[in-house]
């Protein structure tokens, strides 16, 4: 029982959204020095030094950038697994009935 | 354990002999190739577009291929009246289940890897530089690629390969869509969806093309975090297609 609230803690920011928590550029990135290669355009910049672009919200916020979600996603792989095995325990006994 | 990969073996021997995928394969390396003849016209980032359509092509490709695959393995083996026997002496459902899906899931591997090589070649046809985290990103392709296998082959035992196709098309636009999105397609019922969108499988796990193509590293962490949570859902769906499969009368 003691492991509802824990599991409660991490799923419901995650249906709520607020576990986002984006990773931010990092300093070098927005001083105006760039860790990207050239592949990415980066002359193509629209925000000062310092200062959040909502132009790349949507790249900070995808799953690989945002370490808030991970938890959840480590959490929620185990309840499929489990779940998995719980059906295919289940299925193996009517199987053998 | 035996059985299952000498069955996966004769899957792939038969998947190898329509014409279906090598259509799939051929179209997308079409893709490829044409993505790669469009004009830079001097902007000095083509690369970044070349990659960005070149994975789109592969993931989309993925997900024709996986239709391909495995829309027909159940009622084709129902058809030609080889189930039955196979079930009779040599396999356990579980086993046939397993053992089809093995086989599919070596040839969606297989191609990924075909199409990573093919968009290599492009992009270094082109002078582009081949960013590091290229491997790493198609092997989450693959391994999407492999879950949405699962997902036809365990419609496959309930619906005709013409339902199929555009089930899991749906599907997989539905799992593309961001949380705010999916919430918007009925936004009375918002804590209804955002607990129905947390339960769905989320292609953007996959997608790591993004950071590699701005030049972010991907943690590792979140590589196997992501390979975790593919194989999961993967378990999942099977573990249903099994309990599916299991009720099923064949006579």
């Amino acid at each position: 029982m003691t492991a509802l609230p824990v599991l409660l803690a991490l799923l419901v920011p995650m249906v709520t959204g607020s576990a986002a928590a984006p990773v931010q550029p990092s300093d070098e990135h927005l001083a105006g020095g760039s860790e990207a290669v050239e592949l990415s355009g980066q002359e193509h910049h629209e925000h000062g030094a310092g200062e959040r672009s909502d132009c790349t919200a949507w790249l900070f916020e995808q799953p690989w950038a945002s370490p808030g979600q991970w938890p959840s996603l480590l959490l929620l792989s185990t309840i499929l697994l489990a779940l998995s095995a719980g059906i295919l325990l289940v299925t193996g006994r009517h199987l053998r009935r | 354990m035996r059985r299952i990969l000498a069955f996966s073996g004769m899957t792939v021997r038969m998947l190898a002999r329509r014409r279906t995928i090598w259509g799939v394969c051929a179209l997308t390396a079409l893709a490829l190739l044409g993505i790669g003849l469009i004009p830079s016209y001097g902007v000095a980032s083509s690369g970044w577009f070349v990659l960005d359509l070149g994975m789109s092509a592969m993931e989309l490709g993925g997900l024709v291929l996986a239709i391909g695959l495995g829309a027909g393995i159940f009622p084709r083996d129902r058809e030609t009246r080889i189930l039955l026997p196979l079930l009779a002496v040599p396999l356990s459902r579980g086993g046939y289940i397993s053992g089809r899906f093995l086989g599919g899931a070596f040839v969606q591997i297989a191609m990924t890897l075909l199409w990573a090589v093919a968009l290599m070649i492009v992009m270094l046809a082109r002078g582009l530089p081949v960013p590091g985290g290229f491997l790493v990103s198609c092997a989450l392709l693959g391994i999407e690629g492999c879950f949405l296998l699962s997902v036809v082959v365990a419609l496959g035992f309930r619906v005709s390969p013409p339902l199929n196709a555009p089930l899991t098309f749906l599907g997989f636009i539905i799992c593309s869509l961001g949380r705010q999105d999916f919430i918007s397609l009925l936004p009375g019922a918002p804590g209804a969806m955002g607990l129905l969108w947390t339960a769905l499988p989320h292609m953007a796990v996959f997608h790591v093309k993004d950071a590699i193509m701005h030049g972010f590293r991907v943690p590792p962490g979140f590589v196997l975090l992501a390979v975790l949570y593919g194989v999961s859902y993967t378990l999942l769906t099977l573990s249903l297609a099994y309990a599916s499969f299991s009720r099923r009368d064949l006579r």
